[in-house]
């Protein structure tokens, strides 16, 4: 096992030595990205770079995301509504993928040999992104630090090589790490706490996400996301033929912000519970579908490129 | 002879794959090394798993191979030139020219046969082909890849020891394996890397770290762990998932939440045990390297921990649960009708009204006489299933049937039923606790209305294919119905089919309404679903007693399929009658053997020279020999107390008894010989011996052959757990 760090102090030091610790074993360090989605697997560098163009392709980013349904109005010491997941994709999958995985946690100090460290088998799925992946949740004490997961597909098509996926709750790294109940009370930086930066966040969005989002408008505002991806996709195939390489690229990538765009609406109409268990599985077959098209003209369009 | 030891070593492999994982890597093994003569014949294989590791130990290697003749048949003369070119590379050979290559007489005419003489080779060359054929041959229901070389497996595999009497081997370049390392007499275990020199060494070195694999059975049938009782303690399970587990006890509090969501939300969100003592048993994994003394300091840091973590599950579930009271039973039902529980069978609702009725049907069948208590019945369960609706079962599937009893309870004031914890509509095992008839009959109806519907809108499982798990809900219907703590000795199944039956047809609105119209029709075609699901659930009795009780599937078979039985309509006595006829045909005592193998040859005989033959009425036995007369009086004998009701095993007592009688019979007389008289004579006694033992077993479901030479004898053989 890697040698095992000084515990980091505060949150924000825990992403740059994240950060730090990726960049060096040859990860691209990236932003999140500007679209309201429910976790970093749905960053375009992770969910269309696990298909191409780049192998091998490796990445690492903070993501903040938001599942309106997770949200406890600032009650709940371990659920959020919006938080904040370190993201790492391995392309392909390295041998090593578990020992770099437990050294970055000994970079962070957090020493496993202290703890009840295990991995469960977890299956994980995206039925919007139409992903599956084989894996595991990371557990620390009881607690889920970690998605570890294999990809297998992503929009429905096979990942080849599969990549590695790590995704890393920082929050609830952050509460063993420097031993504190709540996430409310984790050190931000010297000065201040997580709450004081972002317990407002929670007590407004969850009343909002809850009771109050404008249900006419949420469903209105999914069908012109989902009708303008269709516009642009139809766009983008009939054009294809004869305008192939002008338009590439440019509309698939922007076609996948509509993807994003009616994936969140869809989050806020189920916490807000305005729909059925049926119509909610039409809705994740609708995103579905959009996305699937979206990573086939990716792949289509990127294939030529990927060595994998 | 060597042994040969294997372990493979990889990323937390699944609890479900090791043990299914060691069987087959270990069956496989043997196979492969068999296929190239490289096992003695006194050779025999076990498998071995841990969270981490795969083992397998063969004993009986031999130093290398036995030379052999391998004779292809190939097509037949003046086949097409490209089946024969076909034929000959496949053999290994390129013309017809070549020796070993021959055209060659045969009844059905001459085919061409090639003939490959493979030279002895070393099991130093031969064992690591036969470990990558392993490998490559394993199947799993669910696996992955991980790397450029398409192989799958559960999880990824990382490095390999094969020891060959305490040598290390390696393995072959394969472009079809993932890249491993190994070949050096190391395991990996925690940071360290250990060398091991045998199978007895490997458990050694495991055993000090605190690791304990589960052991399969071996080839000879040895059950090397016994567990019956252990398998049920949260450590035997703990140690599918963690290499090193420590039971730890953690007592987290609920707070303004029922009682009885807690120990199935601990159990979802952290794979907690209850204990009868009160808190709750958590398998936490003990860090290697922790010395003297500090693992009890480690345990209160854990404990510590975890109770945090699951104070915080519980808050979170107390915060849906909240919202649900809030929303109320009503509206909760009223979303019921918008889920579609299958296009043809319509929504949950409607799945819910039919469950209702049938467990109140159930419950008085079981002798629930009270009015009152049928009606509560019929409404707790129409109620508790309102709840697929709520936020709480949204995020904790598990509670539901929980959630719904409990609003029902409060809605209602029905105190009684404020922990009823209801198996209904999720088929939950209800299994470990004690029989209470309204579980059973609510869970028993979900089981049996899931069956029903799924066999009528034409859904049945085939092959390989089951996507609504039929099968294993016809296996959980079989143990519900035969489990010994609930003494349903008197639940006639053909009655109860009967008014499951009933209940939809009486429910025929319910069924047809809105539905499209090839939704199945249980007016018209009941009769015939009936006798699917019945047929259905005989065929899933074979399976379940097959891995559940040791009864091997032809054993059941035979008394099941016995017409005119009243008693085969009770599926406890068909246990009762399948265990004791197994007792009687695996039984290890040389004496019992020998009436067993005289009972089915007698049977076979008889069977063989009633063949064709008509038996006239009336045909007089006064010319019966004196064995006749003997064998006359012994099945008049048998008959007579098989009339009398008694317990199956004494009626399968009846059966050995008889084998004496019909041998002596069958040596001293020509049954086919003499006057006509008296060949029917004889012949309608063997004609009434069948029948006599069809009352207990239709022995021709019995497969043939010597049973002692069967490959699994030894492994029946051990059980003998005699019921009633």
């Amino acid at each position: 096992m890697a040698e095992v760090a000084k515990p980091v102090g505060t949150f924000q030091e825990m992403i740059f030595r994240l950060e730090q610790f990726w960049a060096g074993h040859g990860c691209v360090v990236l932003r999140g990205y500007d679209k309201e989605m429910g976790a970093g697997t749905f960053h375009p560098a992770t969910a269309l770079y696990a298909l191409g163009p780049y192998n091998p392709w490796r990445c690492a980013y903070v993501q903040p995301s938001r599942r309106p349904t997770d949200g406890r109005y600032g009650e709940n010491p371990h659920r959020l509504q919006r938080y904040y997941q370190f993201q790492v994709l391995l392309k392909p999958a390295p041998e090593d993928s578990r020992e770099l995985y437990e050294a970055s946690l000994a970079y962070l100090g957090l020493d496993k040999r202290r703890h009840d460290f295990q991995y469960a088998e977890d299956d994980w799925e995206s039925p919007t992104l139409g992903a599956t992946g084989l894996g595991w949740e990371v557990r620390c004490d009881g607690l889920e630090i970690t998605q570890f997961t294999y990809f297998q597909k992503m929009g429905g098509i096979e990942c080849n090589p599969p990549s590695v996926e790590l995704t890393y709750g920082l929050e609830r790294i952050a509460s063993i790490v420097q031993e504190r109940d709540s996430v409310y009370d984790l050190a931000w930086n010297k000065d201040f706490t997580y709450g004081e930066v972002h317990h407002q966040v929670e007590i407004d969005f969850s009343k909002y996400n809850f009771e109050q989002a404008d249900l006419e408008a949420l469903r209105h505002d999914f069908d012109q996301a989902e009708a303008s991806v269709k516009q642009m996709l139809d766009r983008f195939d009939s054009a294809e033929a004869e305008f192939a390489e002008v338009l590439r690229g440019e509309a698939v990538l922007a076609a996948y912000d509509k993807c994003l765009e009616a994936s969140h609406l869809f989050n806020l109409l189920d916490a807000r519970g305005a729909i059925s268990p049926q119509v909610r599985q039409e809705m994740i077959l609708r995103v579905r579908k959009l996305v699937t098209r979206v990573c086939q003209a990716w792949k289509g369009q990127v294939g030529a490129q990927d060595n994998g | 002879m060597a042994e040969l030891f294997v372990e493979l070593y990889g990323e937390d492999f699944p609890g479900w794959a090791q043990e299914k994982g060691s069987r087959q890597l270990s069956d496989l093994l043997y196979e492969a090394l068999k296929k190239r003569n490289l096992l003695d014949k006194r050779a025999d294989s076990i498998g071995y798993a841990s969270p981490r590791r795969f083992a397998v130990q063969v004993e009986g290697v031999l130093p290398e191979s036995k030379a052999q003749e391998i004779e292809t048949r190939g097509p037949r003369e003046g086949a097409n030139e490209k089946a024969l070119e076909g034929f000959l590379r496949k053999a290994g050979f390129s013309s017809t020219e070549d020796q070993g290559v021959e055209l060659r007489e045969t009844p059905k005419g001459k085919f061409w046969f090639a003939t490959k003489l493979v030279p002895p080779s070393s099991a130093e060359k031969e064992v690591p082909e036969a470990i990558v054929e392993t490998l490559l041959a394993t199947r799993w229901r669910k696996s992955m890849r991980w790397d450029a070389s398409g192989f799958r497996w559960p999880r990824p595999l990382r490095r390999y020891t094969i020891l060959l009497d305490g040598n290390p081997l390696c393995l072959p370049d394969s472009e079809r394996l993932p890249s491993l390392r190994g070949g050096t007499n190391e395991i990996e275990i925690g940071e360290e890397y250990i060398a091991v020199s045998s199978k007895e060494d490997w458990l050694k070195i495991l055993k000090a770290k605190g690791i304990e694999p589960y052991a399969q059975t071996n080839k000879r049938g040895v059950q090397i762990v016994t567990e019956s009782q252990e398998m049920s303690t949260p450590r035997y399970s703990s140690r599918f998932h963690i290499e090193r587990p420590s039971l730890l006890v953690i007592h987290p509090k609920a707070k303004n939440l029922p009682e009885s969501f807690v120990p199935v939300i601990l159990k979802y969100h952290l794979g907690v045990y209850e204990r009868s003592e009160g808190g709750y048993y958590y398998s936490a994994s003990l860090p290697y390297g922790l010395e003297g003394g500090a693992e009890s300091e480690w345990e209160q840091k854990t404990i510590k921990q975890v109770e945090k973590v699951a104070q915080a599950r519980l808050d979170d579930a107390r915060f849906y649960w909240e919202r649900d009271k809030k929303i109320g039973v009503k509206e909760l039902q009223n979303r019921l009708d918008k889920i579609n529980f299958h296009p043809k069978l319509g929504s949950i609702r409607m799945r819910a009204e039919r469950i209702a009725n049938l467990a109140k049907e159930i419950a008085g069948l079981l002798g629930e006489q009270d009015e009152k208590e049928l009606e509560h019945i019929q409404k707790v369960t129409l109620y508790s299933l309102c709840d697929l609706a709520s936020g709480t079962v949204g995020e904790i599937p598990s509670l539901e049937g929980f959630v719904g009893a409990k609003l029902f309870a409060e809605e209602k004031d029905l105190a009684p039923y404020e922990n009823f914890p209801l198996a209904a509509h999720l088929a939950l095992s209800i299994r470990e606790r004690k029989f209470v008839v309204q579980e059973f009959s609510i869970s028993l109806a979900s089981l049996l209305d899931y069956l029903v519907g799924f066999i009528a809108a034409g859904e049945q499982s085939t092959g390989s294919t089951d996507p609504y798990a039929l099968r294993s809900k016809g296996e959980l219907i079989c143990s519900y119905l035969i489990h010994p703590n609930y003494r349903l000795t008197d639940l006639n199944f053909d009655e109860l089919m009967l008014n499951v039956m009933n209940i939809y047809l009486e429910n025929a609105d319910i069924n047809t309404k809105n539905l499209p119209n090839d939704a199945p029709d249980f007016r018209g075609g009941s009769r015939k679903i009936e006798e699917d699901v019945i047929n259905f659930l005989k065929d899933r009795l074979e399976r379940y007693l097959q891995w559940a009780e040791k009864i091997p599937y032809d054993v059941t078979r035979a008394v099941l399929n016995t017409s005119g039985n009243e008693d085969r309509a009770y599926f406890v006595s068909i246990k009762n009658y399948a265990v004791n006829l197994r007792n009687l045909l695996y039984s290890s005592e040389e004496e019992e053997r020998q009436k067993v193998e005289k009972l089915l040859v007698a049977w076979r005989r008889a069977q063989g020279l009633l063949r064709g033959v008509e038996l006239k009425l009336n045909s007089s036995d006064k010319v019966l020999s004196e064995e006749g007369e003997k064998f006359k009086m012994a099945l008049q004998n048998a008959k007579q107390r098989l009339d009398a009701k008694l317990k199956p095993s004494l009626r399968v007592e009846i059966l050995a008894e008889l084998s004496e009688p019909v041998s002596a019979f069958l040596d001293a007389e020509k049954v086919l010989e003499g006057t006509e008289q008296e060949q029917q004579a004889r012949l309608a006694l063997l004609d009434r011996f069948i029948q006599v033992v069809k009352q207990v077993a239709d022995l021709d479901y019995i497969e043939g052959g010597d049973i002692t030479a069967r490959k699994d004898f030894a492994y029946y053989s051990k059980v003998s757990n005699s019921t009633d």
